[in-house]
C-alpha cells in the first residue's frame, strides 16, 4: 500500500506491505534507530513516538496506520542540532543509564508537558505507567522533568508539536496532496499577501492560480529534508530541500500566521 | 563602500555603490536609508524610525523582539563586523507592504549572500525575516 507522512518535518511516500509494524517502517526503511524496540508487544514503551502530537506506541500501530499523519520521533526533538531542556536534563539528573528507554521516555513526556503545563510528581509517575525502565529507575526521571521546567521557564518550549509546527504540516501535506482549494482555504487569510522574486501575489483566488501553476510545473514533488524550522511568535521560517520533475532546489519559506491563517508569506531559493 | 567602526559616513549613499537601485520607488528608499543607517552605526534612528516598537526579527542565528532588544541586537551584530559591503543587490521585489531581496555583501569573514523579507506596517517594518549563505571564506 502506498502511504505518505511527514517524519520529524519531512515527508514520506513509501510502499508498504499492510502487516509491517509502524517501528520497523520508522527503523528499518527510514533509518530512524532512536527509536528502540524492548518487547515489540506494547508493553515496555521503548518505541513510543508522537504521532499528531500524541504518544503512541509504535509496535503497537502498523505502518499503514501512519498514512497522512505527522510523526515525530526522538531524533526530531532536539533544537538546531542541540538537546532541548528536558534531553540536557535527562542528561544532568543521570536519569539514563544504559539508554535503552530514554528515547521512549523523552517521546512521552513531551506528550505529557503539551498537555499539562506543571504537572505533579504523582502525575508524571502514572503517566510513565507504560515506560519501563530497568536500570535507572523513576526518581531520577522525576527530578530530570522537573529540572527542566524550572530550566526552560515555559513548558511550551519542551514541545515538539507547537500548534504552529502543527499548521506548517498541514499546509506541507495539502500541498504535497496536491490539494489547491484545501491547501489556501483552509491556511490562507482572504487578503493574503504571496511576495515571492517572481511576482507579488494576493488574496486566495491568485493563490490557488499561482499553486495550480506551481505545481503544474513541479510535478512529483518531494520536500527531500527541512534543513531549518524556527518559529518565533507568529512567524514561521523554514530551509528545506525541494525535489520535483524540474530537479532539487534549496527554499527558504517565510510565514506570518494570525488566527490560524498565513496573512503573509515570502518564499525564495537559495 | 567600505565602512570602519565608528566612521562617519554621509547619509547620502555612495554614488557608485550598487544598492543604489536604477528605478525609484518609496520602497527601495527605505532600503537605501535602512542601509544607510547600518552603515552609519545610528541604530537610534534605524530602531525608532524602520521599526514597529513590537518588531520581530525572526533568522536561524537570532530572535528579536521589540525595540529594546533591536537596539541591542544592531550593537552587537555591526560591533563584531569591521565592515560590511554590500556588493550587489541580486534580486528585489516589492508590493505595498512587503519588500525581499538577495544581496551579495562582503564582511572581514568572507563574501555572504543574504537573503531578507519584510513586511512594513504604515511605513515601519513589523516583520523582518532574514538568513545568509556563507559563499567565500576569508581566511586569515
Ligand atoms: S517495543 Fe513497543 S512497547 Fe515495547
Ligand atoms: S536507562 Fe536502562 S532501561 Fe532505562
Amino acid at each position: 500500500m502506498r502511504v505518505t507522512f511527514t517524519v520529524n518535518h519531512q515527508s514520506h511516500t513509501l510502499d508498504l506491505e499492510p502487516r509491517v509494524l509502524l517501528v520497523d517502517v520508522l527503523r528499518d526503511h527510514l533509518h530512524l534507530t532512536g527509536v528502540k524496540i524492548g518487547c515489540d508487544t506494547g508493553q515496555c514503551g521503548a518505541c513510543v513516538v508522537l504521532m499528531d502530537g500524541v504518544s503512541v506506541k509504535s509496535c503497537a500501530l502498523l505502518g499503514v496506520q501512519a498514512d497522512g499523519s505527522s510523526i515525530t520521533t526522538i531524533e526530531g526533538v532536539s533544537e538546531k542540532g542541540t538537546m532541548n531542556p528536558l534531553q540536557t536534563a535527562f542528561q544532568a539528573a543521570h536519569a539514563v543509564q544504559c539508554g535503552f528507554c530514554t528515547p521512549g521516555m523523552i517521546m512521552s513526556l513531551t506528550d505529557l508537558l503539551a498537555r499539562s503545563a506543571q504537572p505533579s510528581e504523582a502525575e508524571i509517575r502514572a503517566w510513565l505507567a507504560g515506560n519501563l525502565c530497568r536500570c535507572t529507575g523513576y526518581e531520577n526521571v522525576v527530578r530530570a522533568v522537573n529540572a527542566a521546567l524550572q530550566v526552560a521557564g515555559s513548558p511550551a518550549h519542551l514541545v515538539t508539536e507547537t500548534p504552529l509546527r502543527k499548521f506548517y504540516d498541514s499546509h506541507l501535506r495539502a500541498m504535497l496532496a496536491g490539494d489547491v482549494d484545501a491547501l489556501v482555504d483552509a491556511h490562507y487569510s482572504a487578503d493574503a499577501v504571496l511576495t515571492t522574486f517572481e511576482g507579488v501575489i494576493s488574496g486566495r483566488d491568485a493563490l490557488k492560480t499561482y499553486f495550480r501553476d506551481y505545481l503544474s510545473v513541479h510535478t512529483d514533488l518531494v520536500i527531500a529534508a527541512t534543513e531549518r524550522f524556527v518559529e518565533f511568535g507568529d512567524s514561521i521560517y523554514t530551509e528545506t530541500v525541494v525535489r520535483s520533475a524540474r530537479g532539487v532546489t534549496h527554499a527558504y519559506n517565510a510565514f506570518v500566521v494570525q488566527d490560524g491563517r498565513v496573512t503573509h508569506q515570502f518564499a525564495g531559493v537559495k | 563602500m567600505i565602512v570602519s567602526p565608528g566612521a562617519v559616513v554621509p547619509l547620502t549613499p555612495d554614488p557608485n555603490t550598487h544598492i543604489k537601485i536604477a528605478v525609484d520607488t518609496p520602497m527601495k528608499r527605505f532600503y537605501e536609508e535602512h542601509v544607510t543607517l547600518l552603515d552609519r552605526r545610528d541604530f537610534e534612528t534605524l530602531v525608532r524610525t524602520h521599526y514597529h516598537e513590537d518588531a520581530r526579527i525572526v533568522s536561524t542565528e537570532y530572535l528579536v523582539n521589540g525595540h529594546a532588544e533591536l537596539f541591542k541586537h544592531f550593537a552587537k551584530y555591526t560591533g563584531l563586523m569591521d565592515y560590511l559591503k554590500v556588493v550587489s543587490t541580486d534580486k528585489w521585489i516589492e508590493s505595498e507592504a512587503t519588500f525581499a531581496f538577495e544581496a551579495t555583501a562582503r564582511t572581514q569573514w568572507g563574501l555572504t549572500r543574504v537573503h531578507d523579507a519584510f513586511w512594513l506596517r504604515d511605513g515601519r517594518i513589523i516583520r523582518h525575516f532574514t538568513g545568509s549563505i556563507p559563499l567565500v571564506r576569508f581566511v586569515r
